[in-house]
């Protein structure tokens, strides 16, 4: 069973790693690019919600990586392969600072708290024209430099420099939420009174969790100054963290593939109605409702069920209930 | 030898005084009751041993360590764990996963030890799910591993509650209301449950209301009224006691001891 899922996956990258060979449209090139960063934005972000913590600042913590490393590079004269792993650290710092301040407090003053940041960070990348380029951002940032001679500054080329850190993330997320960590943030998220009193130091596991992911979306915040070469103060809003929490409610909150599925599929959907985006707000919302009352386990809930219908009526004995 | 001992212990919360100046010791090896009507500051005692609440005043000695204000997990660390009054279980997860969580203290894993899956960590799985296998058979869960807590009936429930707290290898465990809400059949497995429990060498304090069994498996017994001490002794001096019958037993309860 696990060597099967090792070989499906395999046979996905190289799928994936063979998509800029076989597709000739640097558009969509570019779309799926942009598609492999909202990914990697929300694992990470599933990750921390794993735990029962509903960042609503993840989308900020990545407008830390992208104008901490753009600013460094724009405004300091900074290799890019320098400036990458200070704006990661700094959202990792920022989240590690606030973290032990604020989770003390739990449950529904986490989302608070984030809520209050985001909203923060937005503003405060919006004050300063020098180094942050103030209402206007940063324009026109360079791409990333050469990585080992490798020029990196095709669409090509920085298609498989995100892909890469994507998939990075997406194997870090599923090491961490299949291991005992991941048992523990889930015993957490199910009770935390009950998670302190087999011995679990909450605390430090929040915080834990909620800094590996602000990393995560510190990288991608650096992943889309190289894709869009500009980073504005409306770039990562309250409102970007929300459609997190809709791809992962739509792909399915509690399995590792849910995320990636609600991501894509929504992502596409974004990309057909695109010259109706005024309208996008809104199906997000109906598909959000539709996927909390009518197909609970999102997509890939729909899909299992399938499954165990199918092995139901061929009469098969499998167990539907997987322990991880 | 005296496991936990409590000195003077008072919670106040506001202008309320919930326990007042509370001593109580337990031995090790004993099964030891906490027993008076509702309200009297029983679960309030609990919440303060295990790290829920700071007392106002007084000190909680376990092992002859002070651990008052400790908080939960490192009162845990000390191998003193309890159960809740409202059943608690990790209600997503499974059986087995629920006990195995029990034992997260004696898994010791680092941060690296889970991403890159060490053979240490593989074997400290296996050696823990199978301790949780075993305690699930001993509570009589053995043929639910695989279900989700929250589809266990109540009495399994609180059978899994056990479990988990049995999973850390305490040497103390205290009880809020075991038995609440079973059935007699439930109660009698419960207390076989308990007694044997203690002779694997766990020292119990319990809360309980049903009176036939704390008299039956206790062999001493602290009496809280209002928050205050009413009476200590072994089940017979309770039950002859006065001023324990009127505050709680109800006076058709002496010839019962």
């Amino acid at each position: 069973m696990k060597s099967l899922k090792f070989l499906l996956f395999s046979a996905l990258v190289i799928l994936l790693f063979l998509i800029p060979v076989f597709v000739d449209n640097l558009y969509w090139i570019s779309v799926f690019t942009k598609w492999w960063i909202y990914i990697l934005l929300t694992v990470s972000f599933w990750l921390i919600m794993s735990t029962g913590q509903v960042n609503l600042a993840h989308a900020g913590f990545a407008a830390i990586g992208g104008y901490i490393s753009g600013a460094l590079v724009q405004s300091y004269g900074w290799n890019s392969w320098a400036a990458l792993p200070v704006g990661v650290l700094t959202a990792g710092l920022i989240a590690l600072v606030l973290g032990y301040i604020t989770l003390r407090i739990t449950g529904i003053y986490f989302i608070i708290m984030s809520v209050a940041l985001a909203g923060f960070i937005q503003t405060i990348f919006g004050i300063w024209d020098h180094p942050f380029g103030g209402l206007v951002g940063l324009q026109s940032l360079p791409h990333p430099d050469a990585f080992l001679g490798i020029n990196l500054s095709s669409r090509p080329a920085l298609y498989y420099l995100i892909l890469i850190c994507m998939l990075l993330v997406v194997i870090l997320v599923y090491r961490i939420y299949y291991s005992s960590m991941g048992r523990i943030f889930r015993g957490i998220n199910s009770s935390d009174r009950l998670a302190e009193h087999v011995g679990i130091d909450i605390m430090k596991y929040k915080v834990m969790v909620f800094v590996i992911g602000c990393l995560c979306a510190g990288l991608g915040g650096v992943l889309f100054t190289y894709y869009t070469s500009t980073i504005v103060p409306t770039s990562f809003t309250l409102t970007q963290s929300t459609y997190y929490i809709v791809y992962c409610a739509v792909g399915g909150l509690l399995v590792f593939p849910g995320p990636i599925i609600g991501t894509l599929v929504l992502c596409y959907i974004s990309e057909l109605i695109k010259a109706y985006a005024e309208y996008q707000n809104i199906i997000f919302s109906v598909l959000l409702i539709a996927a909390m009352l009518l197909f609970k386990g999102g997509l890939y809930g729909l899909y299992q069920r399938f499954i165990n219908w199918i092995s139901h009526v061929t009469k098969r004995n499998e167990t539907p209930v997987k322990s991880i | 030898m005296a496991l936990l001992e409590i000195q003077g212990l008072t919670k106040k919360f506001g202008g309320l005084t919930a326990v007042n100046n509370f001593d109580m010791v337990v031995e090790k090896g004993e099964i030891a009751g906490l027993i008076g009507p509702n309200g009297a500051g029983k679960t309030t005692v609990f919440n303060t041993i295990s790290g829920i609440f700071k007392p106002s005043s007084g000190k909680v000695l376990f092992k002859g360590q002070d651990i008052t204000g400790f908080s939960p997990h490192n009162v845990v660390r000390m191998g003193l764990v309890r159960t809740f009054q409202i059943t608690t279980v990790f209600s997503d997860l499974s059986v087995l996963e629920n006990i195995r969580l029990g034992s997260h203290l004696l898994a010791k894993l680092s941060f690296w030890d889970d991403l890159l899956t060490t053979p240490y960590q593989r074997r400290k799985e296996k050696e823990l799910f199978a301790k949780a296998a075993t305690l699930a058979e001993f509570l009589g869960l053995g043929d639910k591993t695989n279900e989700l807590a929250k589809n266990l009936s109540h009495g399994h429930q609180r059978a899994l509650e056990f479990a988990i707290a049995l999973a850390s290898d305490p040497e103390m465990v205290l009880l809020d209301e075991p038995v609440a809400g079973m059935s007699s059949e439930e109660t009698q497995e419960m207390m076989r449950i308990i007694r044997a429990t203690r002779d694997r060498g766990v020292t119990v304090l319990l809360v309980e209301h049903d009176m036939k069994m704390v008299m039956n498996i206790c062999t001493n017994l602290y009496v809280l009224n209002f928050g205050n001490k009413l009476a200590e002794g072994n089940p017979q001096q309770i039950c002859a006691n006065e001023s324990v019958i009127s505050a709680y037993l109800g006076s058709e309860y002496k010839p019962k001891c």
